[in-house]
């Protein structure tokens, strides 16, 4: 580097989020390359250069608040991208996107650092193996079982239990599994990454735990970046050789910050406004999020929908990227029903005969036939009453009811609501409860007693009481 | 969120049903109200005739005594139950509550019941709960007379005379003016002659016990017909009710339909315009200065 060409520029267009800096003509920094704006009397901002402009200009994204920012401000280009701490100096952490301890117990102590941009793995270093892992929660090992290793969805609109369910199996799997995981709050409430640290430490797991946040106080550029500090670290304990947890909670916040750059950057709004680079972000996010032969990423995401609408372009995108989707239903958490898994919208890749069993799979699919039939009678029965229905179809209704009671399940973390000890309930008793009501072996049960239950011997248990 | 399709679909398949349901409403309450004359017609001979039957059988006494018609068997063996059903459903809860008050009958008496039905609902609840059927009427029509209930009175009596029954009750639903009739299960055979409060002499021609003998088939019969007669016109009415709740179901539903759809269509507009004009403002330049 000669003298004259200093890696310097000056701001020249702040709007809002979105920075424009003028370098000099020799050394403009690259796309994705951290620039560190230096405000007087502030502590540094780090942008991300998003976009060069002519006149060897480039457009940034800030990963700070911008306020008392001016034009004329001098900027400097750290010559790389954004960076995080990884490797075991992480875990026991709770960091921000740029990598930077916010637990308040003084600087993470890691000798490596790792760029947030990477390329997914290749093609060949793919892991293909399929094997089931196990969650505890019923409706969710029933219909949509979860791939060790695979990318798991959970969709669901405002307030149906999206984070209760993510928390929940953070519960069951992360403090059972052994071994790390990683945690990512995009644009939540602060208050629950609060309250996920404190859990995670009575829980005394901390010290396999890294949490990253970039919650809903947080600037776009932040959210539109945390995923990626998150994922890096994964990556690295995965390079490793071991089978890490990713956590992210919500990755339509991550679509949300992208859509409010996008227009500052000078994009063309694309379908509702998204930006239209949605699918291209979002691909390079989840397509890093894969196992490779070395070690594997088992990730859980929940996905806000939008008015309850599917058929929205964000989680749809996210759809086409998941091994197994998990929807929450409005409907369903209404009649108290939780977790509000609507069993007849979700589904899994490895919900196969060969992968889970016979057993498991007819089990499954004749649970979707009798929910799916009660739905089609839904109208009969509303227009014209039980009375009406064959006797066939009344004892389907009265199973299809029972279904649906069994498929809720008090949770650990929500215990303190319902005033219920969670359960945990393996695979093969999940499958013989179902198997035990379709089969009739529990027609003579109340409905009211498979409610909020865990096995199918609970049922019985409480049928005998009431 | 189901799409507009969907929910046109779903409009005009409850509709539909609705059109369906207000049809037999109608036809049920023309039928109901032809019924309820024939019942109101009937009604005065069958219970007169009835207790022209107990006065007879109280004239008669000497020879009533021996006769089990009159008196019974002494003990109770097996007891036939006639149950009169509707032979189509969608009449609300008319053939599960005679069925069922039929059925409870049948578990508190002391013997056990075989069921002489009328009525193809009645019949298959029955063959359903396993129950034993020693006759079966179904599929009478709405026009039938006095006479078509001569094989009914056949089977009843022939049975009661072989000691196949030892008792016959008869289920039925009684017929009341605009609303649910409460099922009924009463006692026909044996008659037990009860006295009346103010005994009137009557002088009969021919003996009382020849008139006995000719005319307990006929009233037995007439019995059945009038149980007959009031079901059916219970049956249309119960329908009539069902049906109007059915159509109030209906068009509830397709109101909150029409709400959804509008909704739906209403947000599909705005955020088309909200597009249309995101891309037009891009397009003119307007959006980010200094690009």
């Amino acid at each position: 580097m000669t003298m004259e060409a200093k890696p310097t520029g000056r701001v020249i267009q702040i709007t809002g989020p979105v920075i424009d800096i003028e370098f000099h003509a020799d050394h403009v920094p690259a796309v994705y390359n951290a620039v560190k704006v230096v405000v007087p009397g502030q502590a540094d901002l780090i942008v991300e250069v998003q976009q060069q402009l002519p006149n060897h200009a480039v457009r940034c994204i800030a990963m700070g608040p911008t306020e008392g920012l001016r034009r004329g401000l001098s900027a400097v280009d750290l010559g790389k991208p954004i960076t995080v701490p990884v490797g075991e100096g992480v875990l026991g952490r709770a960091m921000n996107v740029l990598g930077e301890p916010i637990d308040g117990l003084g600087p993470i102590e890691s000798d490596k650092r790792w760029p947030i941009h990477r390329s997914p793995p290749q093609f060949g270093q793919q892991a293909t193996e399929i094997e089931v892992f196990e969650t505890g929660l019923k409706a969710l090992d029933l219909i949509s079982p979860f791939p060790r290793g695979g990318k798991v969805g959970i969709f669901g609109g405002a307030g149906v239990g999206k984070t209760v369910v993510i928390y929940e199996l953070i519960r069951n799997i992360a403090y059972e599994h052994g071994g790390y995981s990683v945690f990512c709050g995009v644009g939540e409430r602060s208050r629950e990454g609060n309250e996920l640290w404190n859990d995670v430490r009575e829980a005394g797991v901390l010290d396999k735990t890294t949490l990253v946040f970039g919650q809903m106080n947080e600037p776009p550029g932040v959210r539109a970046r945390v995923a990626l500090s998150a994922l890096s670290i994964a990556e690295s304990f995965r390079d490793q050789g071991m089978d890490i947890l990713l956590f992210i909670d919500n990755i339509y916040r991550f679509v949300l910050a992208g859509m409010e750059v996008s227009a500052l950057m000078g994009r063309m709004p694309s379908a509702v406004g998204y930006q239209p680079t949605l699918a291209a972000e979002l691909g390079a996010l989840q397509e890093r999020i894969t196992s490779t032969l070395s070690g594997s990423i088992t990730s859980v995401q929940a996905v806000y929908v939008p008015a309850d609408d599917y058929s929205d372009p964000a989680p749809a995108t996210v759809f086409a990227h998941l091994d197994a989707t998990i929807a929450l239903e409005r409907t369903i958490a209404e009649l108290g029903l939780y977790p509000a898994v609507d069993p007849l919208a979700s589904s899994s890749r490895i919900l196969d005969p060969s992968i889970v069993g016979e057993e498991h799979y007819r089990t499954a699919r004749e649970v979707q036939s009798v929910l799916q039939r009660y739905r089609d009678l839904q109208d009969i029965i509303a227009i014209l009453g039980m009375q009406e229905l064959s006797a066939d179809d009344r004892l389907l209704v009265a199973r299809a009811r029972k279904i649906q009671r069994f498929l809720s399940q008090p949770m650990f973390v929500a215990s303190s609501f319902t005033h219920r000890a969670g359960r945990y309930v393996p695979i093969a008793e999940t499958v013989r409860g179902f198997r035990a009501i379709l089969d009739g072996q529990v027609d003579h049960f109340h409905e009211q007693a498979f409610y909020m239950q865990g096995t199918i011997d609970d049922v019985s248990a409480a049928a005998r009481q009431m | 969120m189901a799409t507009l399709r969907e929910i046109k679909g779903h409009i005009s398949s409850v509709g539909s049903i609705a059109q369906v349901t207000r049809a037999m409403e109608l036809i049920s309450a023309a039928r109901a109200q032809r019924l309820s004359e024939r019942v109101e017609r009937a009604r005065p001979f069958a219970v007169k005739s009835w207790e022209v039957l107990n006065h007879l059988a109280i004239a008669a006494q000497e020879q009533v005594q021996q006769d089990p018609l009159f008196c019974g068997y002494g003990q109770t063996n097996t007891i036939g139950t006639i149950l009169i059903t509707s032979n189509r459903g969608m009449a609300g809860a008319y053939n599960q509550n005679i069925i069922e008050s039929a059925l409870e009958n049948a578990t508190s008496a002391a013997a056990a019941t075989e069921f002489i039905t009328i009525g193809r609902e009645g019949r298959e609840a029955l063959l359903r709960g396993g129950h034993s059927i020693h006759a079966d009427f179904s599929n009478l029509a709405d026009t039938t007379e006095v006479s078509g209930m001569s094989p009914v009175a056949r089977v009843v009596l022939d049975g009661f005379r072989d000691q196949v029954f030892s008792q016959v009750k008869i289920a039925y639903t009684p017929f009341e003016q605009g609303r649910l009739g409460q099922p009924v299960v009463r006692q026909l055979l044996p008659i037990c002659p009860e006295t009346p409060a103010q005994a009137r002499q009557y002088i009969y021609e021919p003996a009382p016990s020849e008139l006995l003998i000719a005319l307990v088939p006929r009233l037995v019969r007439f019995q059945i017909y009038q149980a007959f007669l009031e079901s059916l016109a219970a049956e249309n009415m119960s329908r009539r009710l069902a049906m109007h709740e059915a159509t109030r179901n209906a068009q509830d539903i397709m109101e909150h339909l029409k709400i959804t759809y509008n909704k739906v269509r209403q947000q599909t507009i705005t955020s088309e315009i909200t597009d249309i004009l995101g891309a037009q403002t891009a397009l003119d330049g307007r959006g980010r200065q200094g690009v």
